[in-house]
């Protein structure tokens, strides 16, 4: 059985180091839980995922239930002791839906594949019966014009205005096409509607009634009980003047029939479903495209032998051959060769890195001109692609909280609705003057189908899926909807210096050789590689790397010394040398002389100098820097120019700190503060007013990134997924902050925008389809146009919530 | 009003009151027996 143990979930506590969070204890009950994922098919809005979503919630044994509409999928906590999967499984089922277990071996790869078929299945199905259904609905309006014709009530007033418009338009043409058709008995045309009626309703339109039926037993209502309803009291009424029109003509009525209204509302709807699900399936592009990454064989060397392999066979440890425009089928670290890898599509990254060997490779990512070969390390579900995709799918099924407005209004809006739509009779039979009975039926059919919940449901969940993969494009990871609508409302930014600001690892910047020195630079360097060679000092390796990077090869060294906190003397090629700092140069008696200036203008830098000695003498001063961010000024200032509050928090003492500050544009900043202190520099910002994003490495950061209101974690390579922010930046890009800021802000301006036509669109066509502007302008809602109303509201909020796709930060960078 | 308004006016009030009491206030057997349940389980 596929249930997921509760140990399984990836908590705070499995992201961070264990002694840098304290994540919430789960309540005892919770330890013995289990999970369980299925995927449910059948939910079309709102009121489908709220009912699910309390049928799960009343259902003993069951802890916790996150009912996702647009995943089409439930997560269940439940207590073993109690119940289990296949009886939670079966409430799922009573209420109307389908439910199945979901495979958790590769969860978000599978489950996503799983979800494109779905979705497939779903767009041809519903694209199949509106279309039949369009067709049978244009044959119903042509026969129903004769009928129409032969009422005592065709003077444009009564029964559905949008038919007799279009009749008025029609009769003449079609006497003049088929004028046969007007000479064919009334009964037989009837009954000839009441069969294609029957066909669609029982055939495309079988869905609404089983549902709506289904969702009423469970004392639950939904869209598909709105639209039941009102094709089911046109029909109705239709199947009785059919039958009976006896009974009607004894009265004085016409025995008007409406069954091609009831078509034709079947119709817009699908083919509202039809373009709803076309819109749907284009929210989740960039997963789509990220799953497209990985190549389904990987050419591996096992045995000595070459061969090719399903990616699923690739096993840890396996050696794969990569030549020049393939993509990688698995995680790993490059063995031999080196390359230029294209890492766009995952980390965002526009330009391609170059790899040589040891470095780490990710899965999904092309190569470009280069031949090499690389040691898969990781496989399957724990990649970093497969993480990803499961993380931005966990993102897509969280809930931002604006979206609980919409959720409280779709639980109560169906019954709401039907008393509307009842009073809307009433007063229509007490008030109509002519026909009563026709203009109340048509008047309280047009509510039942205007009203919709389903755009409310949609309005925000869309927002967030589409968000998240223009995130994933821009390089940031985001973690769901609350994160979104958290980072919409920072007004304060604190950066985090080492490794954030700054690259984050020391670098030599500068090489001053003293004056009246006989050496030149290059042998300086050289000498002091050799030295610092055999110290592990952070300071010592940088300058090995600088001697590196110039292709310097290392003399051997004799007499090797460290002299703790201070530097190193050693013999190198016959030369006396001392590495160290002013102390040592103290210690041993060398004048610094000349270099004074030097040493005074790197502490103004934030630079830390060293000085190498030759043979009692002062040859050269090396400066060694976290050099800033190429990007640092430029990301500074562009948030100041969106009106953010930029601080700069280091456990550096001040003169470094202030001289990076300086350096990158920053005024605010806190200096010589441990991780404690950061977190309470953040607070007392909180306490301020003011809502914090905090932007560290995501692992010494930790707590800091907790305490602010959003933490943005900057990624490194394959660590991307592992790492502990709202936010995660999936390349060392700082620019990437201020884009996934502004994309926050964008995301939750389209969700505003969304709820707004979503409640807008109810509120106004109900009243109107109501008849409200009748008295005043004479104005009625066909039942056929609100059908067609209710089709698109849900269109074109999936289609607002697309447009997130065509934004660019630039685009708002201008504007602010 | 006639007679036959009355009656239509009582009825949809009715049916109003209906509506609004089964889908709000009364519930579905298996919450009975979820709740019954669960206190039972307390």
């Amino acid at each position: 059985m596929n249930t997921i143990p509760m140990n399984s979930e990836r908590s705070p506590s499995q992201i961070l180091p264990a002694n840098l969070v304290n994540p919430p204890s789960p309540p005892s009950h919770l330890d013995q839980a289990e999970r369980v994922r299925f995927a449910v098919g059948g939910m079309t809005c709102a009121a489908c995922q709220t009912r699910i979503q309390h049928t799960l919630e009343r259902e003993a044994g069951v802890m916790q239930a996150s009912v996702n509409l647009i995943l089409k999928q439930a997560d269940i906590t439940y207590d073993p002791a109690v119940t289990n999967p296949a009886a939670v499984q079966q409430a799922i089922i009573r209420t109307g839906y389908d439910a199945h277990i979901t495979a958790t071996e590769n969860p978000g790869r599978e489950e996503q594949m799983r979800q494109e078929q779905d979705q497939a299945i779903e767009y041809q199905s519903f694209r199949n019966r509106a279309i039949i259904s369009a067709i049978l609905g244009a044959c119903a309006m042509v026969i129903s014009m004769p009928l129409m014709g032969a009422s005592e009530h065709s003077d444009g007033r009564t029964g559905d205005p949008f038919m007799h418009w279009i009749m008025e338009w029609m009769t003449p043409v079609l006497k003049g096409m088929v004028p046969g058709l007007y000479t064919l008995d009334r009964s037989f045309l009837s009954y000839s509607l009441l069969a294609m009626t029957v066909l669609v309703m029982g055939w495309a339109g079988r869905h609404f009634y089983t549902r709506a039926w289904s969702a009423f037993r469970h004392h639950s209502a939904d869209m598909n009980t709105l639209v039941a309803a009102g094709t089911g009291a046109a029909f109705f009424y239709s199947l009785l003047a059919t039958i009976t029109p006896d009974l009607f003509l004894s009265r004085g009525l016409t025995p008007e029939v409406y069954y091609e209204a009831v078509i034709m509302i079947i119709a817009l709807i699908l083919m509202g479903n039809t373009l709803e699900s076309r819109a749907k399936r284009q929210t989740s592009a960039a997963l789509r495209k990220l799953m497209t990454l990985q190549p389904r064989t990987a050419r591996i060397i096992r045995n000595g032998v070459e061969r090719e392999i399903p990616v699923e066979d690739v096993q840890t440890g396996d050696t794969v051959l990569i030549r020049p425009g393939e993509r990688l089928p698995v995680d790993g670290t490059l063995v031999s060769g080196a390359s230029a890898i294209d890492e766009s599509m995952v980390t965002g990254e526009s330009l391609p890195v170059e790899k040589s060997p040891g470095d780490e490779l990710i899965g999904g990512t092309l190569n470009t001109t280069g031949s090499f070969r690389y040691r898969a390390t990781t496989v399957g579900a724990t990649s970093v692609l497969s993480r990803i995709i499961q993380l931005m799918r966990d993102a897509q099924n969280s809930r931002a909280p604006i979206q609980q407005m919409a959720d409280r209004v779709s639980g109560i809006f169906v019954p709401v609705v039907f008393s509307v739509a009842i009073a809307t009779f009433v007063i229509w039979f007490i008030t109509a003057e002519t026909a009563p009975t026709v203009q109340a039926m048509m008047a309280a059919v047009s509510v039942l189908i205007i009203a919709c919940p389903c755009a409310m449901g949609l309005a925000v969940p869309t927002a967030v899926m589409v968000a998240t993969g223009k995130g994933a494009e821009l390089g940031v990871l985001i973690k769901g909807g609350e994160a979104l609508q958290r980072a919409s409302r920072i007004t304060s930014i604190v950066l985090d210096k080492t490794g954030t600001l700054t690259e984050g690892q020391p670098t030599v910047t500068e090489i001053v050789p003293a004056p009246g020195t006989d050496h030149t630079i290059q042998q300086i360097l050289r000498l002091t590689a050799s030295l610092e060679h055999a110290s592990e000092h952070p300071l010592g390796q940088a300058i090995v790397r600088h001697a590196a990077t110039k292709g310097d090869t290392l003399y051997p060294v004799q007499t090797f010394q460290s002299k703790t906190g201070r530097g190193v003397v050693a013999t190198v090629e016959g030369f006396q040398l001392a590495v160290g700092n002013k102390t040592l140069m103290d210690e041993l008696g060398i004048q610094i002389g000349h270099l004074q200036q030097e040493v005074e203008r790197f502490a103004k830098e934030g630079i830390t100098p060293v000085y190498t000695a030759i043979d009692g003498t002062v040859a050269a001063l090396i400066a060694i820097a976290d050099p800033l961010r190429p990007s640092a000024r430029e990301v500074v200032n562009a948030l100041h120019q969106q009106g953010y509050r930029v601080t700069m928090l280091t456990g550096d003492h001040k003169g470094t700190a202030e001289a990076v500050a300086r350096m990158a544009g920053i005024t605010n900043v806190v200096a010589g503060v441990l991780p404690e202190g950061k977190v309470a520099e953040i607070t007392r910002l909180q306490q301020e007013g003011h809502n914090v994003a905090m932007v560290g490495d995501g692992i010494n950061d930790a707590p800091a990134l907790a305490q602010a209101d959003i933490g943005i974690a900057m990624g490194t390579g394959s660590d991307v997924a592992k790492e502990a922010g709202d936010l995660t930046l999936m390349r060392q890009d700082l620019r990437t902050v201020g884009s996934a800021l502004l994309l926050a802000r964008k995301t939750m301006r389209t969700m505003k925008q969304n709820l707004f036509w979503a409640f807008i669109y109810n509120v106004v066509g109900i009243p109107i389809a109501a008849g409200v502007l009748y008295p005043v302008w004479g104005l009625m809602l066909s039942p056929i146009l609100a059908s067609a109303a209710m089709a698109f509201s849900s269109v074109s909020v999936v289609a607002n919530s697309l447009r997130l796709q065509r934004w660019r930060p630039a685009d708002d960078m201008k504007t602010s | 009003m006639n007679i036959i308004e009355w009656i239509v006016l009582l009825g949809g009030l009715a049916a109003i009151a209906w509506i609004n009491w089964y889908f709000f206030l009364a519930s579905p057997a298996g919450d009975r027996v979820k709740r019954s349940r669960t206190h039972h389980h307390t």
